[in-house]
């Protein structure tokens, strides 16, 4: 069965004022079709950069990146059209409406119907009752929900959400984690990023911590807590390494 | 976004409009003249043959002095607060109607055409150049505020080459300024001709083009929510750098955009070469935007 998403040995490395520094350091993982993955790690960890190597946004330096069996480096517009990047802002075009913007990327994304397709995926998000606002004029948590929408409109096999809850209200956050689980249930693979690891420990089925660009430790939450010997991800996070490691 | 980054581009051809509306009417001063209820009928009639507006007044000096009229007589003094060519006829036409010993003749030299095209030259070049920096703005802009709340890289990560997002952004910054552009210069045609004004048009227009290419080609070097002034320094530098380094290409710098603002050359070449730098800078920004962080 071809995995949504298999990285192998990822490396990253950027110039820094001090000497290169290794952003994604040999970060290996692969996501099973119908998986919540929870790639976790306080700011600077090196998660956006992992997205952003997935999302064929940057290059890698070394290691393989199979998107649905797809090869990353080789393919790149293959593997684009079989995952959906959802960056931590919302990326709306302010004066678009919703119903423009994710007609819009059903037409990039050569959906047949783009028109009846975005009325789906709109009404799936819950977002039809604001979909003729323009988004500059929408709450953040409305933004979020036309961030997912446009990010369904093709039916990737892959979704790569890069703190998705970020800046949501307690409902806006509680809505985002139940379109990720019904993503889930509907047999996609979900790479999920975040640094609030207590909401994501609700709606993941494995995790991987990252420290300095490398994965300290990998597993369901409740093998990582048995490895770190902790009650929650918050402290085993800071048993695996250490209080000030980014 | 656009609206504060289009703004000063129509605000050239907006400026120029309002120079041609204050041109034309100085160069058709009002002729209104403030005379005496009781001034002589063969006087009012010799001013009306001169081409005045006579104004039967109470007081003609308290006319000029209120603003009601810019001239005023009493058929022996001229008051006046112009010193328009209008005054002068007035005097002229005084003199004349009184018989007196000596008469103002005023007499407008044309000016030197060869002149005048020479000055309309001079103005557009730096008029072009205007637009040059509005090019790296614009485009510059347009890549930076899409990169910092992270439209771009949603559409980076469709199916479809890191090149197009970004030279669709050239295509509109160069389909907006390059009107703008021609707009301008066709103004300052009517204001200030200056000779073969289309090889400006070519010139200024594959200009508008290489620097809109700077802009996206710089932009792909500044990584992630790096802003705007980084760039766009850089992008300065570039720019800066294709206004001088003509001299030092005998033969190229007749072709090179930007450069060419400065020369004679034919406009033709620096166009093609400026719309062909759009692909490239596209193409550069997606190379180097894989690189940075």
């Amino acid at each position: 069965m071809t995995l949504p998403l298999v990285v192998r040995n990822l490396r990253k490395r950027y110039p820094g004022p001090h000497g290169p520094v290794d952003a994604v350091d040999g970060l290996s993982l692969s996501v099973a079709k119908g998986e919540v993955y929870g790639l976790l790690g306080p700011n600077g960890a090196g998660k956006t950069t992992t997205l952003r190597c997935l999302a064929t946004l940057a290059d890698p330096d070394a290691g393989e990146v199979h998107i649905q069996g797809v090869d990353r480096m080789a393919d790149p517009l293959g593997a684009r059209a079989r995952l959906a990047y959802v960056p931590a802002e919302a990326g709306l075009p302010e004066r678009l409406t919703p119903r423009e913007v994710v007609r819009l990327f059903a037409s990039i994304q050569g959906v047949p119907s783009p028109h009846e397709r975005a009325e789906v995926c709109l009404e799936l998000l819950s977002a039809s009752s604001f979909a003729d606002t323009p988004c500059g004029d929408l709450s953040t948590g409305m933004k979020r929900r036309v961030v997912l929408a446009r990010a369904l409109v093709h039916e990737p096999p892959l979704l790569l959400l890069d703190e998705p809850t970020d800046g949501l209200d307690v409902p806006g956050r509680r809505d985002v984690l139940a379109v990720i689980r019904a993503q889930r249930d509907a047999g996609r693979g979900v790479v999920l990023s975040s640094h609030i690891m207590g909401e994501v420990e609700k709606v993941v089925d494995r995790v991987g911590i990252v420290a300095r660009g490398k994965l300290v430790a990998e597993g369901t939450v409740e093998e990582v807590l048995a490895q770190a010997g902790a009650k929650d991800l918050d402290d085993a996070f800071v048993a695996l390494v250490g209080p000030d490691v980014p | 976004m656009v609206r504060s980054v289009a703004w000063p581009i129509f605000l050239t051809p907006l400026t120029l409009v309002a120079t041609l509306v204050v041109f034309t009417a100085m160069s058709s001063p009002d002729r209104t003249v403030a005379v005496a209820n009781d001034a002589p009928p063969d006087f009012v009639e010799a001013l009306s043959t001169a081409g005045f507006h006579p104004l039967a007044v109470a007081e003609p000096t308290a006319a000029v002095d209120d603003g009601t009229t810019l001239l005023a007589t009493d058929g022996q003094v001229v008051w006046t607060s112009t010193t328009n060519d209008a005054t002068l006829a007035l005097e002229h036409a005084v003199r004349t109607h009184r018989g007196s010993g000596w008469v103002l003749v005023f007499q407008r030299t044309p000016p030197d055409d060869d002149v005048l095209r020479s000055l309309g030259g001079l103005t557009l070049r730096p008029l072009s150049m205007l637009f040059v920096l509005y090019a790296l703005v614009f485009s510059l802009g347009a890549i930076s505020r899409d990169r910092d709340a992270q439209i771009l890289d949603v559409e980076l990560s469709l199916p479809m080459p890191a090149w197009g997002p970004v030279l669709a952004r050239w295509c509109a910054s160069v389909a907006i300024l390059a009107p703008a552009h021609g707009l301008a210069v066709l103004l300052l045609q009517l204001i200030m001709p200056a000779t073969d004004p289309l090889q400006f048009l070519l010139r200024g227009t594959g200009a508008i083009a290489a620097a809109a290419a700077v802009g996206v080609a710089v932009a792909g070097g500044a990584g992630r929510r790096q802003g705007f002034s980084g760039p766009f320094a850089a992008g300065s530098i570039v720019v800066a750098g294709a206004f001088t380094i003509g001299p030092s290409l005998p033969v190229a710098g007749d072709w090179l955009p930007i450069f060419t603002l400065f020369t004679d050359a034919p406009g033709a070449s620096s166009l093609v070469l400026g719309l062909l730098a759009g692909p490239m800078g596209a193409w550069l920004h997606a190379w180097r935007g894989q690189r940075v962080p």
